[in-house]
């Protein structure tokens, strides 16, 4: 049995955790990540960056860096990306 | 037969012997108590109620208010509310024994309801469609449903919003509401047709006192209604009355932290909050003029095919 529940809620999403019964929320930038990395696993993350960018249709400084890996911490934090 | 059937000694009697049985909403309740101040909250606020011999009827919660023991009764008097005979709460000054036992029963439910998401919200219907109000303390939830009850809206719930498990549908539990502080004047002034008892001063939550339901509110109380809307009040002073589109993500978030057993429920409450959800609007509304905030609402329920969801 899966032990994450998701629903996307138009750009965000809810997750949740069966094993821990916690209940998260994802962010736009979170979401879209999660959903790159489901499609590519293992894409190097200057690539994940820039898809997440494409994704939103902004310019690459709209959405720095440093927001990529939060948002990427967060996703390992609660169990939906492993590091490798 | 309703409680108003009942006389005053009969009621009080009934009350000190073997209890008095109540419908309310899905809930049936056996109240006991000894005291006056209860029997007389009951008279002017339940009178429309169903009551049955509490000898023949059952019951999901048995409750008393009655001071804690021979003491207290004369030396600073105080008051106990017991279920099932255990005491969850410590007693309260007695001139507080009828808001304790609408607090008492709202634990009640929100403790045990679990066939029900049971969310901290006001709830009221029209034309088919519950608007779920959830808020923090003192941003005017309770004004707003008082007063939206008493201009044509259905009371499903001032305090306790119960989603159906199987079917995802609102049932009302179209208790007493309680208002606070400067509301209880704020809802006397707004409309004739209000009902509301005596503030109790000085509890936890400043002064007290209750509104009675609506009889149409209490004559349609096993009539369960669809979500259409989670709305956010704040009363803020001289706002411009304005509803704000909400993030779906960040209600669903608010609505599971102020629920009472959203964690009680696992996967089965995530599925039907995220469900409820994906069928209604989601606003935050800000106001400071009640008649602009009925206006508001009423656009909302007489524009349902306009609802984005």
């Amino acid at each position: 049995m899966a032990r994450f529940l998701i629903k996307a809620f138009g750009p965000e999403a809810i997750v949740f955790d069966i094993a821990s019964g916690d209940t998260h929320a994802l962010s736009p930038l979170a979401l879209a990540l999660y959903s790159i990395c489901l499609e590519q696993p293992g894409i190097a993350l200057a690539e994940m960056h820039a898809s997440a960018v494409a994704c939103f249709d902004l310019a690459t400084d709209e959405i720095s860096f440093a927001n990529t890996q939060d948002a990427l911490t967060h996703l390992r934090r609660i169990g939906l990306l492993s590091t490798p | 037969m309703k409680l108003m059937q009942l006389t005053p000694v009969d009621l009080r009697r009934q009350l000190a012997d073997s209890g008095v049985w109540l419908r309310t909403g899905p809930f049936s309740v056996r109240v006991r108590s000894c005291l006056p101040q209860v029997a007389d909250g009951l008279s002017r606020l339940y009178g429309q109620f169903e009551t049955r011999s509490p000898h023949e009827a059952f019951a999901d919660f048995h409750v008393e208010i009655n001071p804690p023991g021979l003491l207290r009764r004369w030396i600073r008097p105080q008051v106990s509310f017991s279920f099932d005979g255990e005491m969850p709460f410590k007693p309260l000054p007695l001139d507080q024994a009828y808001p304790m036992l609408e607090w008492g029963l709202n634990w009640c439910v929100s403790m045990h309801a679990h066939h029900y998401l049971v969310i901290h919200a006001g709830v009221v219907e029209k034309n088919g469609l519950a608007a779920i109000l959830p808020a923090p303390p003192g941003s005017g939830k309770s004004t707003l449903t008082a007063a939206l009850v008493l201009s044509g809206w259905r009371l499903l719930s001032d305090e306790l919003t119960l989603i159906d498990r199987k079917t995802g549908l609102i049932h009302p539990l179209p208790r007493p509401v309680s208002l606070k502080n400067a509301s209880i004047d704020l809802i006397r002034a707004f409309s004739a047709d209000a009902h509301v008892t005596k503030p109790v001063h000085d509890t936890l939550k400043g002064s007290v006192a209750h509104m009675r339901p609506p009889r149409d509110s209490v004559r349609r109380q096993s009539e369960p209604a669809r979500a259409g809307w989670v709305i956010f009040p704040k009363w803020q002073a001289d706002a411009v009355t304005a509803l704000t589109p909400r993030s779906r993500a960040e209600t669903f978030m608010f609505l599971a932290q102020n629920a009472f057993n959203y964690s009680h429920l696992g996967s089965d409450g995530f599925r039907l909050g995220t469900a409820m959800i994906d069928t209604v609007d989601c606003y935050d509304f800000t106001y400071s003029r009640i008649d602009e905030a009925i206006a508001a609402f009423d656009h909302l329920a007489d524009n349902i095919h306009d609802r984005a969801a």
